[in-house]
Formats: structure tokens, C-alpha cells, sequence
């Protein structure tokens, strides 16, 4: 990867956590849920650049969103590093994309990145986490976060494009990635 | 098309990221002093940036909260006109509790509470994630602010400093899991804990003795017990569901707060005398 694409990803975790503790966090709940950006963004980052840099790239952004939690420092790094690896493995066994593929990578990768938050935020000692209404609080922020795939996956693909090289399309119409 | 690297490497950079991360939660759950630090100085770097952003973006967010919470705020707003019909008519009887209240401060010795050293602050964020209960306050080490105090505004407690950097504070809110506060029930003065339930709207508090005789709508405040972070008598909320069955060892209390968490916007921080 040369350093345009690093400096873009670098830049949108930066975006992501402005976004994260000011736009979101106060306005755009949808019935007090909000969706998560580091999470959706790792989604898309992983399809396009694989497991190795999906679980790169997760980490970075989950350390960068962790910094500014309550919980404990590693959390949301480890979490997203390990949904960003399984995505780019999951990419790489499609046999064929669709333009569902955005928002259904986006609402399993939010599930999957709740349930683990949230296992792994327990075995960390916070085990209020295991309650009934983190259920619903990860249901929907899945689909929040399925919504959002729709936005992500397209930055992504420009993030993670390096120059003069086009990025595999998530719609069908693919070309070379990486 | 799309190439992987063997199977090996792939495993060994998960390896070496799960191990970081593992590692970074073992010494920030430890209580680690550079963790503590990074975080503070990171929340200097991009509070700026996300003051500026707020400014001009905070309209947007205010009008699609607005959209999709209309249904709520027609109810509450008449709930509210109700309300203040009845707090027009018990004006003139806080007037005398009020002052009846000030005598009893000074009969029963609380100078905390008389004399306390508070913080205005206005509420800048929310909390940046689903499962935790904070608000950022505009104050921080600068100003005076400093872990463990305690959060309040004229209805009652909100909360107590959780996290402290150079500009701003996190207060942890006592509706999330994480926060326990010594409480004291009004007319039997008995003793409990008053645990968040995150997204409910009451605070369940524990211990209460089942012989205890507790009633609806009776007032709940804090029982400033030693090394407790908040000083006595100040309100929580309302007693709104008392469960007692025989053979338990405790009584299930529900407690309704008395400040609105969804409209909080300015607080005051109150600073323990020196000495305390």
C-alpha cells in the first residue's frame, strides 16, 4: 500500500471519531441508538483489503474510539481487529457480489462486533454489559450500522485505492483491489 | 483479483494484534498511568475539532433527534403544562420548606453541602457508544474539575467525574451499570445502594432492609457515608415501585431520578472544602 491510501484511512479515523463523539453521539440516535462508525468503516476497509489489513485497520480505528470510552482500553481495538479479519476472510470465500452485499457485510459485522464488544468488555471486569437491553442496543445499531455500509463502503473503496489503480467494485462490477 | 498472503503470516498478525490489544486492557483495567495520560491527551488533540464540528453541525442533530422523538415530546409536553399547574400551587409551600431546610443543614452539621465550592459547566457531548452512560462537560483540570466529585443541577445528582483532561471532564451518570451511590430513603432513613440500569428510566437500589417500611414517592437522597464521593442530602429521585416478598432478604426498590438525563445541558461540579 503506498502512503496516499494510509494517509486517507488515517484521516477517516480521525473523521470517524469526531463524528463519533459529537454528530452521533448527541443527535443522531435512532431511539437512543447509535450506530458505529469504526465498526461499519472496519467492515468496508476488511472487503476491500483483505484479513490482514481489515484486522489492522480495526485495530487502529477501535484503539483510536477506545481512548475516548469508559471501558477499558482495548475493547473496541480488539473487537473490530478481530471482526475486520473475519470479514476479509469471509470476502474471500464469495463466490459472486451483490449490491446487498454492503449493507448485509454491514449489519452481520455490527452483530458480530456488539457480541463482542461486549464478551470481551465482560471478561474485562464489565459485567453490567451482560443484560437484556444490550440485545436490543446491538439489534439495532446492526441495522443502523446496515444502513450506514450503504455510505461506508463507497469511501472505503477511495480510501484504499491506490493511485491510478481501480478498487474491487462491492456491487458486482469488480476490478483489481489492493 | 484478489491475492492473500499464507495462511501463517495472516494468523501470526491476528496473534500479535489479539496479543497488543489483550495486554493494553489488562494494564488499562490494572489502572495504568500512561493509559490515563494517553487518554487525556488524546482527548486534548481532537476536542477542538470536534468543538468547532459541533458548532456547525449540532442544528442537523438536534432537528433529526427532534423528528424521530416527536411522538415522546407531544406527550411530555403535556405532561409538563400538567406539572407546572402543580408547581404553581406548591410554590408557596417550598418557600417555607426552604427555609425549614436551611435551619435543619445547620442543626444537623453539613457544611459540604452549605458551603461547596461548584463548577458550572455546560454539557458539550454525549457518550460515543451504546453502552455506557457519560456526558463531557466544558471543564476540566484548567478549571478546577477532578475525579470522583460529584455532578449535580437544581433537580438533583447526575453523576460524578469519571475522567478528567486539561479542558474537559467525563461525568459518569448514575443511570449506567457502572455507577453505585450510598443512598437514604426520606421518612425511614434506610440505607442502600442505588445501581444505573442503563437504558430504564428508574435506578434500582439494592440492600434496602425488607423490614423497612418504604412507600411511593418518597424521596431518595444520598447518604454521604465516609469515603463516599458525594456529600449527604442530595435528592436522586422518587420512590416509583416497592416489591416485597415474604422470605426475602431485601426489599426491590425502584427509584425514578429527578433530573431529565435526555436534556441536560448545563451542571455544576461541586468541589469538596479542602480538607475533605
Amino acid at each position: 500500500m503506498t502512503w496516499l491510501p494510509r494517509l486517507r484511512l488515517a484521516l477517516l479515523i480521525l473523521a470517524v471519531v469526531v463524528l463519533q463523539t459529537t454528530l452521533f453521539s448527541a443527535g443522531l440516535r435512532v431511539f437512543g441508538v447509535m450506530p458505529d462508525l469504526g465498526l461499519v468503516l472496519t467492515v468496508a476497509v476488511a472487503f476491500y483489503l483483505g484479513p490482514e489489513r481489515g484486522a489492522a485497520f480495526g485495530f487502529l480505528i477501535g484503539l483510536a474510539v477506545d481512548v475516548f470510552l469508559s471501558t477499558p482500553l482495548g475493547v473496541s481495538a480488539l473487537s473490530f481487529s478481530l471482526v475486520g479479519y473475519g470479514v476479509g476472510v469471509v470476502q474471500g470465500g464469495l463466490v459472486r457480489s451483490s449490491r446487498w452485499v454492503a449493507p448485509v457485510m454491514g449489519a452481520l459485522g455490527g452483530l458480530a462486533g456488539g457480541v463482542l464488544f461486549v464478551a470481551i468488555a465482560a471478561l474485562a471486569g464489565q459485567d453490567q454489559l451482560l443484560a437484556l437491553s444490550s440485545v436490543r442496543v446491538i439489534l439495532m445499531a446492526s441495522l443502523y450500522d446496515a444502513l450506514l455500509a450503504f455510505a461506508a463502503f463507497p469511501i472505503a473503496r477511495w480510501a484504499t485505492r491506490a493511485p491510478g489503480r481501480e478498487a474491487q467494485s462491492w456491487s458486482g462490477s469488480a476490478a483489481v483491489g489492493r | 483479483m484478489v491475492v492473500y498472503q499464507p495462511a501463517n503470516r495472516r494468523r501470526t498478525i491476528l496473534a500479535l494484534i489479539v496479543l497488543t490489544a489483550v495486554t493494553l486492557i489488562t494494564l488499562d483495567v490494572r489502572g495504568s498511568g500512561p493509559i490515563s495520560a494517553l487518554r487525556g491527551g488524546a482527548h486534548d488533540v481532537v476536542n477542538p475539532i470536534a468543538g468547532a464540528f459541533d458548532t456547525v453541525f449540532s442544528p442537523v442533530g438536534d432537528w433529526i433527534d427532534g423528528v424521530t422523538s416527536a411522538a415522546s415530546l407531544k406527550d411530555e409536553n403535556a405532561q409538563l403544562r400538567r406539572r407546572l399547574d402543580a408547581a404553581r400551587g406548591q410554590e408557596a409551600a417550598a418557600r417555607a420548606a426552604t427555609q425549614e431546610n436551611k435551619d435543619l443543614k445547620k442543626l444537623l452539621d453539613l457544611p459540604f453541602v452549605e458551603n461547596a465550592d461548584a463548577i458550572a459547566a455546560q454539557v458539550v457531548e454525549g457518550a460515543p457508544s451504546n453502552f455506557e452512560f457519560t456526558v463531557q462537560i466544558g471543564k476540566g483540570e484548567t478549571d478546577g474539575v477532578g475525579v470522583d466529585m460529584p455532578v449535580v443541577t437544581g433537580a438533583g445528582l447526575v453523576g460524578r467525574v469519571l475522567a478528567v483532561s486539561r479542558d474537559r471532564a467525563t461525568v459518569l451518570l448514575v443511570k449506567d451499570p457502572q455507577s453505585g451511590v450510598g443512598v437514604r430513603i426520606e421518612k425511614s432513613s434506610t440505607p442502600g445502594v442505588a445501581k444505573g440500569r442503563g437504558d430504564s428510566d428508574t435506578l434500582r437500589v439494592d440492600f434496602v432492609d425488607p423490614n423497612a417500611d418504604v412507600t411511593k414517592g418518597e424521596v431518595v437522597y444520598t447518604s454521604g457515608q465516609q469515603n463516599s464521593p458525594f456529600p449527604a442530602a442530595i435528592p436522586i429521585g422518587t420512590v416509583s415501585k416497592v416489591t416485597k416478598a415474604p422470605g426475602d432478604l431485601q426489599q426491590d426498590v425502584l427509584v425514578k431520578p429527578l433530573v431529565d438525563f435526555s436534556h441536560l445541558d448545563y451542571v455544576k461540579v461541586l468541589r469538596p472544602p479542602p480538607g475533605r
